[in-house]
């Protein structure tokens, strides 16, 4: 585990104790962690940083998860995958898949799970 | 003059093809005469079959005694019409809009006489849109409420998703060798804090229920609602330094649910001194006062007001600019529906110097 390049998820959720909950998951895979509260404050985020994964919500106070994934989609200058997390339904597969979003995560989520798939994601 | 008439038409030929059912009913409800349209509408093979025969019984149950009072009012020498529901001596069931008027029988007796036409096709359309109408009325209802739904399962989810993550995560660092207490505790109270946090939103649901709108209303003084109100806050305020001014007009009594009032008034209050814990001034006013016909009852404080871009939001369920934990977004947005059940208003007033919310109500007499 060691040897290989250490990589940056980004967080974007305006719940304090669940980009917690992300930040703890992401150590036991060694990998870092960045936050941000809304989709605006992550595209600050990304203009500032590269990173290998992005997970949104889509619903939060500020700017929601579409700002971000609207700017990922048309004006990021590279591309960078996205999984969006949230207890939010009226949102259809299709909207989802439109924005090429990697992966759906329902909140509440199996930490495990997503430990599995950030695993396989990231260093599979 | 009524000789050429007589050359070119049959007044019995008329009668027999005109393409309305025309009758003629004795004030007892007999069939004295009808033509073959009418036969058609009631089913029956001849007129001879159903001489004398009772009409009312061709009446649907539901509109018979419409009927019978609609045919004594003719009778006696009013004109009118009635819409009412046949059923045929062979059970099918028509529709029928009647015109009648008074007709002297030659034995000098006032008989009823009337055209009356099949609208059975007309009624059953204007069913069908009537349906169509409230098909759509519940679907829209149907709609607000999966949005409001929505809304509810994005609200809890996400402090379930901080639960069940947290007590997955001490799960795991149970497995590991070294346990580090400080983290595990500090997990624990986390999670204890959003379990309330969930049953706040509970707490505040309840008002949305069916159940807390039972109360009866009553007419109350304005004047004790709000003491009563401010009696289960003082202490709070108190503690937290805020001068209260509270001015009353005692002559006030409003028709309402008083519980529901005193809510709407919590939550203004308690919006109120969230907003003054910013500030070094720190006071709340209360006015309550007639202004025309209405009853104005404005809540306003030093606090800094609300920021543009949010203004339009304010009344949005579960939307809050507070602290995560600290507001579940429903407060005003429930006092709002509270005041229209109260053929009422909450208004935020923009042009206040101060940050003012006012409830609008209807005067009780």
């Amino acid at each position: 585990m060691n040897d290989r390049p250490r990589k940056t998820v980004l967080v974007v959720d305006d719940e304090k104790y669940l980009t917690g909950i992300w930040q703890e998951i992401l150590k036991m895979i060694d990998t870092d962690c960045v936050t941000a509260d809304s989709g605006d404050s992550a595209i600050a985020v990304l203009k500032d940083r590269d990173v290998d994964l992005i997970i949104t919500d889509l619903r939060m106070r500020g700017s929601d998860g579409f700002v971000l994934l609207r700017y990922l989609k048309n004006e990021a200058p590279t591309k960078i995958p996205a999984a969006v997390c949230s207890g939010f339904y009226n949102v259809s597969s299709e909207e989802l898949m439109s924005h090429d979003v990697v992966r759906v995560i329902s909140k509440p989520f199996d930490v495990r799970e997503e430990l599995d798939f950030l695993k396989a994601f990231l260093y599979g | 003059m009524e000789n050429i008439y007589l050359e070119l038409i049959s007044f019995d030929e008329m009668f027999q093809s005109t393409p309305s059912c025309l009758k003629v009913v004795s004030s007892r409800g007999e069939l004295l005469h009808m033509n073959p349209q009418g036969l058609a509408l009631v089913e029956a093979e001849n007129m001879e079959s159903v001489f004398r025969a009772n009409v009312y019984d061709l009446v649907a149950a539901e509109h018979r005694d419409e009927f019978i009072r609609f045919n004594r009012r003719v009778c006696s020498g009013e004109r009118g019409s009635l819409v009412f529901e046949i059923i045929g001596l062979k059970g099918s069931r028509r529709w029928m809009e009647s015109y009648a008027g008074p007709y002297k029988l030659q034995s000098g007796e006032i008989a009823h006489i009337a055209i009356t036409n099949d609208i059975t096709n007309r009624v059953e359309a204007e069913k069908e849109i009537l349906e169509q109408r409230q098909a759509l009325v519940n679907s829209a209802r149907l709609a607000a409420l999966g949005e409001f739904v929505g809304g509810i399962a994005h609200e809890i989810n996400n402090p379930l998703a901080i639960i069940s993550g947290k007590l997955t995560l001490l799960d795991i660092s149970l497995e590991s060798d070294e346990l580090d207490t400080t983290a595990f505790k500090k997990n624990v109270r986390e999670v204890i804090q959003t379990t309330d946090r969930i049953s706040k939103i509970i707490h505040n649901l309840k008002t949305f229920s069916r159940d807390s709108d039972k109360d009866d209303f009553k007419y109350c003084s304005l004047e004790k609602i709000i003491a009563e109100m401010l009696s289960l806050c003082a202490e709070k305020l108190r503690l937290s330094d805020i001068d209260i001014e509270c001015q009353i007009d005692p002559e006030i009594h409003i028709f309402c649910q008083k519980v529901q009032i005193s809510q709407v008034m919590m939550n203004l209050i308690n919006n109120a001194c969230d907003a003054v814990m910013e500030t070094d001034v720190r006071w709340i006013k209360i006015l309550g006062r007639r202004i025309g016909g209405l009853v104005e009852l404005s809540v306003s404080d030093s606090g800094r007001g609300i920021a543009e871009d949010v203004e339009e939001k304010i009344f949005d369920p579960f939307f809050t600019t507070k602290e995560l934990g600290k507001g579940t977004g429903l407060g005003l947005s429930i006092s709002s529906s509270i005041l229209s059940h109260h053929n009422g208003k909450l208004i935020h007033r923009k042009d206040s110097i101060s940050t003012q919310f006012v409830l609008q109500l209807p005067m009780s007499e």
